[in-house]
C-alpha cells in the first residue's frame, strides 16, 4: 500500500527537484516526490491512499544531529532545569530564570513538594541566581537530600543531608583544592572528589534509563529522525550499548541512531592498538534495524571549549593560562594512523586553533603515507579556527561538524575573559568552509547546547549572540546552508546521505513537519517554526504537547 | 598512616616507564606492595607489559568524558586504593602532557595520600628542540617550571660538552630545579642507599620501599634479557615447552629475520609475536644492540619450582 502524503509545499534538499507538494511512500521508503497528477503513473497501479493530514503544513526532511551524547544527556535530564536561559523541552517550557529571588522560590517549591528522594538541579549561575551555599540549601530542603548543579557542568553545591548521604567526612576533605566544605561547594578538581559519590545515583541505570526516555522525546521534539551518538565508551562502552539499544531500538522509536565509537574509551581500547582496531572493525556485526555503527572512529585532540582549555595558537589565552591536550600529540597521531591505513573515516574532536592544527598536521602526513578521496575525515565542534586552516581542510579534502553554539553562548563572554573579540568573534568560522564547497554540518553536541536544529540553524545564519550582538557577519550563512547543514550534509558526515538527509526516490521517509515555510518566513523565522510531526520510515509520530 | 605517592612526570620518550621499571625492579626485592598508575592513551598493553610484569599492580586510568568532569578515573582510583589500604606506595606515572601543577594540586590535599615525591624526566638529547615544539612547547616548558627534582636521561646520546650545554641550559633557565642522574637515583633506589646526591623527599620514597612488607607469596617472577636474536619459531616453541605454572610471559623480542622489534605476549594457551612499532625504552630499543628482555611469573609450585630454560 502506498501512502501519499501531501503539503503545502515539501522542501526536498535535492537541488535538481527542490520542491514538491505531494510524496508518496511505500514500506517506509520514498516512492516518488511531485505533486499528485505527476505521481498519477505509481497510483494507477498500486493501491494507495492519500493522507492529508499535513496538507497545510510544511514537509522537510527529517532534521539530522550528527553528534550528540545520549547518555551524558541521561545522566543530565532527570533533573530539575533552572536556567537563565529559556528552554524548550517537550515536557515543559523552562522560562528564563533571571534573579536570586526567582531561583530561590523555584527551589522553595520544590522542597515543598512531598518527596524526600535527592533533589537535583541544573543550570545554576552566579552571575543570574546569586550566592549559593550548604546553609541556604539545608534551610531551603532541610532533610532532603539536595544538590544544586552549575550550569557549564563544572561545579556542584551539596546540602547537609546530601553530604551525609554519600557520607562524606567533612573534615577529611576540609582544604583539599576547589573544595569548599562549609559552602557545600565542589569545582573543577574538587568535583572529581564528589562525583565519583554522586556516580552511584546518578550513574545507576534506572537513574539512566529515565534520562534516555526523555532524551527520546527530546530528539523527537527537536525534529530529527536520525541522531549521532558521538563517543560510544565515554562512561562504559557496553554498558552504553546495552542501554541505548533497550530504549532506543524499539518499534516505535522515532530515530536512528548512528553510533561512532570514542577511541580511547572505558571498554572500547583493548590490550593494544591492532586489537582495538580490530574491535572497532567488528561493531557493525551488533547492528540493529535503528541502532548502527560504521567504519568510523571518535579521536580527541583538545580540551573542552566551555572550560576554556581549547589548545591556542599563538597569542593564547588573555590571562596566560595554557589549554589542555586530551592526550599527547604523538600518540593521537599514532592512533589516527591506526585508523587510517585501516579505512576508517575519523572524526576528531578540536575545539582550539592549535587543536585543529595538529588534527590537520597529522591529516596532511596520513595523505601523504596513503592518500585517500572520500576519507570524512572530520573536524568536529570547530570552535576556533584560522581562515588558512579552513584552506587546509579544503586541500586535505576533510569535513566539517560544527558546534555553532558556542558562539551564541560564549563569543561575548570570551571576548572579554578569554581571548578578545577578534578572536572570539570568528568562531564558527561557517561562510569561509561552505564558500570553500566543504562539506559542513552543525550538531548540538546535547547536553552542551540545545539539541534544536532549526535554533542551530539560527545561530549559523544569523551569528547573533546572547548579548544581541551580531558577530563576525561575513561568516553567516545563506539560509539554504543553514538548511542544508541540518539535512543532507549532516547525513553525508555520517555517511548515511543513500538512505536519508533529502527526500527522493528510494531514500527512507523520513521527514519533519513545519507549521510554517522557512524559505517565507526566513531566517529570522527559524526560531519561531514549530516542528508539527516527524514520519519515521513512513510512520508518523506527533510531536508530544501538540493537539 | 597516610599512603605515599610518587608523581614521575615527563614527555613521552622520557623513560618513565624504564625509570618507574628499575624503582620496581629493586623494590620487588624487598616485597614492596607498590601499585602503579599509569595513563595511557590506545596502545596500554606496552607500558603496562612493562610496568606489571615486574610489580605486584597496575592500573591504567581511563581518559573518559572530554567535555566534563562526570567520569574522572584517577579520582575513583585513588579513593579506591586509600580505602582498600593493600599498599604501600604509590607510583603515578602522569601522562606525558599532564599540568604538573594541576595534578599536585589535586593531590596535595587528598584524604589518605601524601605526595611523597615528584620527579620529572627530561630526554636531555631532545628537551631543547622539545621546549620549542608547536604542539607542546609551551606544556614542556611548565613541566620543568613547576618541576624541583628533575631526572635526567639518555644523556647518553650526547657527547660530554653537548651534555654539558644542556645542563647548563637548564639549571640557568630553570634556576629552582635540581639535576639528578638517572644512574644515581636508581643505583639508590636499586640498593637501598642513601646517597647524598637524592633529596629528602626521595629518601623518603626509598626507605619506604625498603620497609614495605611482602605480599603475592603465591607469585615468583623471572627476567630473561639478552642480546642474542632468534627466531620466531624457536621463541614459540620456548613457550610452548614452558612449565604449566607460568602464567603470564610478556615483552620486547628481536628476531633474526625480522628489522623491527617484537612484542611478546603469553598466557597458557595463547601466545603472540607481533611487531611493535611504538615507542619503546631506550635500552631496547636500539636494533644494533637487539636487547630483549621478556618477563615471565609463575605461581609458586610447592617448593618444586624448576629453572626456566632461557630463551636466549
Amino acid at each position: 500500500m502506498i501512502t501519499v502524503y501531501t503539503a503545502k509545499n515539501i522542501l526536498t534538499m535535492n537541488p535538481s527537484w527542490p520542491t514538491a507538494t505531494a510524496i508518496a511512500v511505500k514500506d517506509g521508503r520514498i516512492v516518488e516526490v511531485g505533486s499528485l497528477a505527476s505521481l498519477q503513473p505509481w497510483l494507477e497501479q498500486h493501491p494507495h491512499r492519500i493522507d492529508a493530514q499535513f496538507e497545510d503544513s510544511v514537509i522537510m526532511p527529517g532534521l539530522i544531529d550528527p553528534h550528540l551524547h545520549p547518555v551524558m544527556a541521561a545522566v543530565l535530564l532527570p533533573m530539575q532545569f533552572i536556567t537563565a536561559m529559556e528552554w524548550h523541552l517537550p515536557w515543559e517550557t523552562v522560562p528564563a530564570t533571571v534573579s536570586p529571588q526567582a531561583y530561590e522560590s523555584i527551589l522553595r517549591k520544590a522542597a515543598a513538594e512531598d518527596d524526600s528522594t535527592p533533589y537535583f538541579t541544573w543550570g545554576y549561575h552566579k552571575i543570574w541566581h546569586g550566592e549559593m551555599s550548604r546553609g541556604l540549601l539545608d534551610e531551603i530542603f532541610g532533610s532532603r537530600p539536595a544538590v544544586v548543579w552549575q550550569r557549564s557542568f563544572h561545579e556542584v553545591y551539596l546540602n547537609s543531608a546530601m553530604m551525609a548521604l554519600l557520607e562524606i567526612d567533612i573534615e577529611a576533605i576540609r582544604g583539599r583544592h576547589q573544595i569548599d566544605v562549609d559552602r557545600g561547594h565542589f569545582y573543577e578538581v574538587g568535583l572529581s572528589y564528589v562525583i565519583n559519590k554522586l556516580n552511584r545515583i546518578i550513574m545507576a541505570p534506572a537513574w539512566i534509563l529515565a534520562g534516555l526516555a526523555r532524551l527520546k522525546q527530546l530528539v523527537q521534539f527537536g525534529g530529527h529522525t536520525t541522531v549521532g551518538d558521538m563517543a560510544v565508551g565515554i562512561f562504559d562502552f557496553e554498558m552504553e550499548w546495552r542501554l541505548c539499544q533497550q530504549v532506543f531500538e524499539q518499534p516505535d522509536n522515532p530515530f536512528r541512531v548512528v553510533s561512532v565509537a570514542h577511541a580511547n574509551g572505558s571498554g572500547v581500547r583493548q590490550d593494544d592498538l591492532a586489537t582495538t582496531v580490530e574491535f572497532v572493525r567488528n561493531l557493525p556485526e551488533r547492528n540493529t534495524a535503528h541502532f548502527e555503527f560504521g567504519q568510523r572512529i571518535k579521536l580527541f585532540t583538545d580540551g573542552a571549549f566551555f572550560s576554556q582549555l581549547a589548545m591556542m595558537q599563538s597569542p593564547g589565552y588573555i590571562d596566560g593560562h595554557l589549554g589542555e591536550w586530551l592526550m599527547p600529540p604523538e600518540k593521537f597521531e599514532t592512533i589516527a594512523r591506526a585508523y587510517w591505513h585501516a579505512g576508517f573515516k575519523i572524526h576528531v574532536h578540536c575545539t582550539g586553533d592549535l587543536g585543529c592544527e595538529l588534527a590537520l598536521d597529522v591529516l596532511e602526513k596520513l595523505q601523504w603515507e596513503r592518500p585517500r578521496f572520500n576519507h570524512g575525515y572530520t573536524i568536529e565542534h570547530f570552535g576556533f579556527s584560522t581562515p588558512e586552516q579552513v584552506d587546509r581542510i579544503k586541500l586535505l579534502g576533510g569535513s566539517v561538524s560544527a558546534n555553532v553554539y558556542y558562539l551564541r553562548e560564549l563569543s561575548g563572554a570570551y571576548s572579554q575573559v578569554g581571548i578578545g573579540v577578534e578572536r572570539a568573534s570568528q568562531m564558527a568560522r561557517l561562510q569561509s568552509c561552505v564558500g570553500q564547497n566543504i562539506l559542513t554540518t552543525l550538531h548540538s553536541d546535547f547536553p552542551m547546547a540545545p539539541a534544536m536544529p532549526l535554533h542551530n540553524a539560527w545561530v549559523a545564519c544569523t551569528r547573533q549572540n546572547i548579548e544581541g550582538n551580531v558577530v563576525a557577519p561575513q561568516e553567516r550563512l545563506s539560509l539554504e546552508d543553514g538548511l542544508k547543514a541540518i539535512t543532507i550534509n549532516a547525513a553525508k558526515v555520517l555517511g548515511i546521505q543513500e538512505e536519508t538527509g533529502s527526500l527522493r526516490a528510494g531514500k527512507k521517509a523520513d521527514f519533519v513537519v513545519l507549521d510554517s515555510d522557512p524559505h517565507i518566513v526566513g531566517v529570522d523565522g527559524l526560531l519561531t517554526i514549530t516542528v508539527l510531526a516527524t514520519v519515521f520510515e513512513g510512520q508518523v509520530h506527533i510531536t508530544p504537547g501538540l493537539s | 598512616m597516610t599512603l605515599p605517592l610518587t608523581l614521575i612526570s615527563g614527555y613521552l620518550g622520557a623513560g618513565k616507564t624504564t625509570f618507574i621499571n628499575g624503582l620496581l625492579g629493586s623494590a620487588n626485592r624487598e616485597h614492596a606492595r607498590i601499585v602503579v598508575l599509569v595513563n595511557d592513551f590506545g596502545d596500554v598493553a606496552i607500558d603496562a607489559a612493562l610496568i606489571s610484569s615486574i610489580t605486584t599492580d597496575m592500573i591504567s586510568l581511563i581518559n573518559g568524558c572530554a567535555c566534563c568532569l562526570v567520569n574522572d578515573d584517577l579520582e575513583r582510583q585513588l579513593s579506591n586504593l586509600v580505602e582498600a589500604g593493600q599498599y604501600d606506595q604509590v607510583v603515578f606515572e602522569a601522562s606525558g602532557v599532564a599540568d604538573s601543577a594541576k595534578l599536585l594540586r589535586q593531590l596535595r590535599h587528598f584524604p589518605g595520600l601524601t605526595v611523597s615525591t615528584h620527579l620529572t624526566l627530561v630526554d636531555l638529547s631532545v628537551i631543547q628542540r622539545q621546549v620549542r615544539d608547536k604542539f607542546v612547547g609551551e606544556h614542556i616548558q611548565r613541566q620543568l617550571m613547576f618541576a624541583r627534582d628533575i631526572v635526567e636521561t639518555k644523556a647518553d646520546l650526547l657527547d660530554e660538552r653537548q651534555q654539558a650545554l644542556v645542563r647548563q641550559w637548564l639549571v640557568l633557565g630553570y634556576p629552582a630545579v635540581e639535576l639528578h642522574t638517572m644512574a644515581a637515583i636508581s643505583t639508590g633506589v636499586v640498593l637501598g642507599e642513601l646517597t647524598g646526591e637524592l633529596t629528602n623527599e626521595l629518601k623518603a620514597v626509598t626507605e619506604d620501599f625498603s620497609t614495605v612488607k611482602a605480599t603475592h607469596p603465591d607469585f615468583k617472577s623471572y627476567r630473561f634479557r639478552g642480546s642474542q636474536r632468534q627466531t620466531k619459531d624457536h621463541l614459540m616453541a620456548w613457550l610452548d615447552k614452558l612449565p604449566p605454572n607460568v602464567q603470564r610471559v610478556k615483552g620486547f623480542v628481536w628476531l633474526l629475520d625480522d628489522p623491527r622489534p617484537h612484542l611478546l605476549n603469553y598466557t597458557p594457551g595463547c601466545a603472540s609475536i607481533s611487531a611493535y612499532d611504538g615507542v619503546l625504552p631506550a635500552i631496547l630499543e636500539d636494533s644494533v644492540l637487539a636487547n630483549s628482555d621478556l618477563v615471565a611469573i609463575a605461581v609458586h609450585n610447592g617448593g618444586q619450582d624448576k629453572q626456566l630454560q632461557q630463551p636466549f
